[in-house]
Order: C-alpha cells, then structure tokens, then sequence
C-alpha cells in the first residue's frame, strides 16, 4: 500500500463550485446576494493580496469581521493563499483580541468595514508590524499617520485578479483554522484544526444529510464558534446557499427562517428555548426546513418535541462533539416515540459516534470502563486533532494512550457519559469546572481567575447560573470575606478581560465562601444556596 | 390607545430600573440587547412580567426581534396586544 500524501485544502470544494457553477447563489448577508463568482472574485483579490504582502512564512492569518462580505471572503481569501485562518470576534474584550493575535502570531489581518472601530482600539497594543487588508473600506489617512508601523492595504489597493483561482498547495495536516478556548489558567488555548480533520467532517455530513445545491443553510454562530465551520464549508461543499443571520434577529428568527426559506438549520438549543418561550414553535411552522441540527449544549426533549412539531418534514437531530474532535463527532436523531424513554433527565442522548471515529470510557485510573459504567469520554480518529498550540503540558494530558487499546492516541473531553449495549451516549456532565453557556465553553476556573484579579481576593468563586432547561444561562460571582472592592469596578475589569457570556451576571458579597471537607472553596455548596433561593 | 402606551411604557421603564438601575439615557429605538441595556435572558423576563402585568398574549411568531427589542418596538406591539 502507498500513502500518498493529501494536499486537499478545505476550500477546494468551494472553488469547484466557482469553476462550474458560478451563478449559483453562495451567500446571502445584509440584504444582498452573492454568487460563487462574485464571492470567488473578492476572495481570489484577497488571497493576491496576502500572496503580494506577506513575506513571512507564517502559515495563518487572521479574519477580524462580522456577519459580512468581507468576514466570509476574507475566510475563504485566506485559506485561497495558502494559509490557515484565525477567527477574530469584534465582541470580544479588546484585550482577549489581542492575546489571540499574539499567541497565533500572524502578521496579516483582514478587517472588515464593520470592524474598524475595533480595528483602531486594537492597534495601539499591537507593536510588531502587520499587513492589514481592508477589502471594504476606502483610504483612512488617521491610520496611516498614527499608525505607521504597519501597511495597509484598502479597497482601492486591492489587486483585480482575472484569471481563474487556483488551488492552493497545502499539506492536508496543515492548519485550516486555528480556535481559542477557554482556558483554566486565565489564558484562551489555541486549538489548531487541520484541512484533514475538517474534510472528514464535511464529507461525512454531506453524505449523511444528502446535501444539495437546492439547500439554503442557517448562518447563527460566530466564526470564533466551530459549528460556523459546519455552516460554511458543508454547505459550499455542496454548491448550495449560506444566508447569514443578523445578530439582532438570531435570538428568535422565525421570521428570517420563512422569509428566506431555509431548508437546514443549525444553531445552539438556546434559540430553540427562545423561541419556544416567544411561542415561535407553533405546528407546521417551518414547513421548508428538511434538516434541523442543534450543538453546543444539552438539548431539552420538551425542545425538540415542540421543533419536531414546528418542522414537520424536518429531521431534527442532536450533535455533540468538542473543538478538539472538529465540529461534532456523534448525533442522536430524534424519534418521537422511542427519543423520551431514552432521555435522562429530560436531556436528549449525545447518541452514536460518526461512522469511522471512535470512543472509549475510562475511568479515573484510565482504563477502560466496565460496560454499562459512567466514564470519561476519549475520542480517536480523522477528525480528532493533535494537540493546543504551545502548550505541550495541556496537550500531554488531554491526549492520551490507553495502553489496553492499543497505539491510537485518545482525546479526552472531560465529559462524563454512560453507553448502553447499542453503542449510544448518554451526557452526564463533566468531570472538571467546564459549562456551557449559550453553547460556549467556559472554564469557571476563568471567571474566579478574572474576580480574583479584580477583587485582590483570593476568596472568589464563580457559578454557572440560573440553569434554564438544563441550560446555564449565565454565570454569577462570589466574593469573601472582609472586602473593599468595589461591586462597579469589578464587573468593569471582568468586562475588559471576558467575552460578555462569561461575565458575572450578579455578585454576591458573602463573610464567607463554604468550604468542602477537603478545605477546598465549595462551588456546589454555593449552587444549593442559590437554589434555596439567595437570589433575589 | 395613547394611554395604554404611556401605560405600558412606564411599566418597562420600572421593570428595567429594576433590574439594570439607571436608565435615564434609554433612547426610544436602540435595541435594548444590542446596545447591552439587558441580556437575551433578561429581555425574555421582562416579557414574562408584561404579559402577567397586562393579562396579554403577544403573537412574536411572524415578528423579527429587531421589531421588538426596542422600547418603541416593545410599547407598540403590547399595546396592539392589550387594545385587542
């Protein structure tokens, strides 16, 4: 057998399409519709741009933009050129921006018209020269003259390429993108995700939901969320349409669903919970949607009930999976005669592994778990990736070998689920600090990090609360003992340091902060007198 | 149908003096979540004590949330809902 080598980018389905389908709708953003042509051509200038001004052989480059032309073409320009792409998020504190530019080092950012109030409070951190390219805005001379360091490239800059676009070469175990995560330690982990990884995703859902050209896919998730992945490349994969939804109407879009009949939904339960409470999930609603997907948090069976309802010819269907694994790496499709029985605790089960990936439980010791036993979930596989970016500690205990199976190496999620005999997964929570609020993975070991910092305390605690339907809404502060600082400045510096989900909604002042029998501050303890109803 | 508005939208303004404090700055068509004056989760609250506080049931089903996260959104369409 001959290994030859894989050199497929991840864009490559998408610039097929450019070449034999041109014409076809690729996205729909702001009220405007963009061909694979149209969106081909200015990802393709982009791409010479950064093939013209980058002369470092750093292998990403980062995409700060948001729900726009330039944030889609900008992806796609990038990886055009070669290069692996960094999400960058305009919500985000400045500071965490930052920090993701400096530990992915890239040298070139693209800006979308959008972002540029954020662009000018990034650049008075960033000290070492880049080449910002800023396909959708025109000359700013306030830039250039504050801040020369760098080079600019702006609309009227931008090369007008007319031949077609080429493949680029890549080694499929080359970067397609590069996530940050929330990390323990107060620093965001980089998880860098390959072109192989991600083509074994897109190739396995393509087949699995039959996608076609005559689809129109959901765009709910920010690109600094994986699932967005999911959104962009199954869809271009298979020459079909991306309606990007505008931020304001993500929280409830029962109207943006009929108004742009969209035949593939996916996005975070949350918006189900919305929608529900909104009374958004009447019968028959949703008679276009054919496949609706839900990721990023326990999914309530009442939820899909009501959406089974709501989207009659829809396959609804739970995915679960970590960033490491790529996307989503396993699914339960909701039946509604057999799914109840098998939910536990009203949640529906992560469900059965994608074909060709695999899992094991182990236990504390890790070995393999007894059948039937609770374990900790370890995944292997193509879509499984290698480790954090410079971080080989974290990356040593996270993926593991578990000596009874084998070579393979294991990465493992921290969750805790049980199997039964047909091979599916029940979520039972995780072994570690990690939530899920509004889908996003947050280590609360960051928040107590940030509440620390600010408070000058080390009696500080944080808990994910109020949970809705299984779901964290959000996140709430405990501060001990005898303490001066003030309530204002502390939700400022977690402000300044934190995404807006994971500040703390409400801080409480407390003498003292209840300790386990190990003398260890006691989150769970916390929890019960929030549950006994401390909150007011 | 004045009243009911002036009504209603004084009942928003307490609830979210409530909950956020001040709010003397509140512009009548910035959206409430985008501009960070309440949360998702806070905005579906303050809904719920509408609703109770006027016995109404609002229809959101053929609506965008760009239509009533606004407090001139919001007062509109409740007080459509109470004059039904």
């Amino acid at each position: 057998m001959t290994i030859t080598k894989s050199t497929k980018s991840i864009v490559s389905g998408f610039l097929k399409a450019v070449g034999e389908f041109p014409d076809r709708p690729a996205l729909e953003v702001d009220d405007q519709t963009y061909t694979y042509q149209q969106l081909g051509k200015r990802a393709q200038d982009i791409a010479a741009s950064i093939k013209a001004y980058e002369l470092t052989a750093n292998s990403l480059a980062g995409v700060l933009g948001y729900r726009s032309f330039s944030a889609y073409a900008g992806v796609l320009g990038v990886l055009i050129s070669g290069k692996g792409y960094v999400p960058l998020n305009p919500e985000f504190p400045t500071e965490r921006t930052f920090r993701m530019i400096s530990l992915s080092k890239v040298n070139v950012l693209i800006v979308g018209n959008e972002c540029l109030k954020e662009l000018k409070n990034l650049l008075p951190l960033i000290k070492q020269s880049l080449t910002i390219i800023l396909p959708d805005t025109e000359a700013q001379e306030d830039l250039v003259k504050n801040y020369p360091v760098h080079r600019y490239i702006f609309s009227s800059d931008m090369p007008d390429h007319q031949d077609p676009v080429k493949e680029p070469e890549v080694d499929g175990e080359g970067t397609a993108y590069l996530l940050f995560t929330s990390g323990s330690t107060g620093i965001p982990k980089g998880v860098p995700v390959s072109h192989n990884n991600v083509i074994s995703y897109v190739e396995y859902i393509c087949d699995r939901y039959d996608v076609n050209e005559h689809d129109r896919f959901s765009q709910t998730f920010d690109m600094t969320f994986d699932l967005s992945v999911h959104d962009m490349f199954v869809c271009w994969q298979r020459e079909a349409c991306l309606c990007s939804i505008p931020q304001k109407s993500v929280m409830a879009p029962a109207k943006f669903i009929n108004e742009k009949k969209l035949t593939m939904w996916f996005s975070v339960p949350s918006v189900a919970m919305f929608m529900s409470k909104f009374r958004m999930l009447n019968p028959g609603v949703y008679p276009t949607l054919r496949c609706s997907l839900f990721c990023g948090e326990p999914f309530s069976s009442v939820l899909a009930a009501q959406w089974q309802e709501a989207a009659p010819n829809s396959v609804v269907e739970n995915l679960y999976g970590p960033t490491e694994a790529t996307i989503a790496i396993s699914y339960h499709t909701w039946d509604s005669n057999s799914t109840p029985e098998k939910c536990t605790n009203g949640i529906v089960p992560i469900g059965t592994i994608f074909d060709g990936q695999k899992c094991r439980l182990i236990d504390k010791q890790h070995n393999v778990a007894a059948t039937g036993q609770p374990g900790e979930l370890c995944l292997s596989g193509s879509q499984v990736t290698k480790g954090y970016l410079n971080n080989p500690e974290k990356t040593r205990s996270q993926y593991i070998k578990i000596p009874s199976v084998g070579e393979n190496t294991w990465y493992r999620t921290g969750d805790l689920v049980k199997q039964d005999e047909d091979g599916c997964l029940y979520y039972l929570g995780r072994i570690d600090n990690q939530v899920q609020i509004l889908g996003h993975r947050v280590e609360l070991q960051e928040v107590d990090h940030a509440l620390r910092k600010a408070s000058g305390t080390e009696m500080a605690l944080s808990v994910a609360w109020p949970i809705k339907d299984g779901m964290a809404a959000g996140v709430v502060g405990f501060i001990g003992g005898q303490n001066n600082a003030e309530e204002a400045q502390i939700f400022e510096y977690c402000r300044s340091e934190l995404p807006e989900y994971m500040v703390p909604r409400k801080l409480y002042f407390i003498k003292d902060i209840p300790l386990n029998s190990n003398g260890k501050m006691d989150r769970l303890q916390l929890k019960e007198m929030l549950d006994k109803g401390m909150s007011a | 149908m004045e009243d009911i508005k002036q009504k209603v939208k004084d009942f928003i303004l307490s609830e979210l003096r409530k909950r956020v404090g001040d709010i003397e700055n509140i512009n009548m068509e910035e959206n409430f979540i985008e501009s960070g004056v309440i949360d998702s989760f806070g905005f579906l609250e303050l809904l719920m004590s509408i609703e109770q506080e006027f016995n109404i049931h609002i229809n959101f089903a053929e609506l965008d949330p760009s239509e009533f996260t606004t407090l001139e959104g919001l007062v509109f369409h409740c007080g459509k809902a109470i004059a039904l």
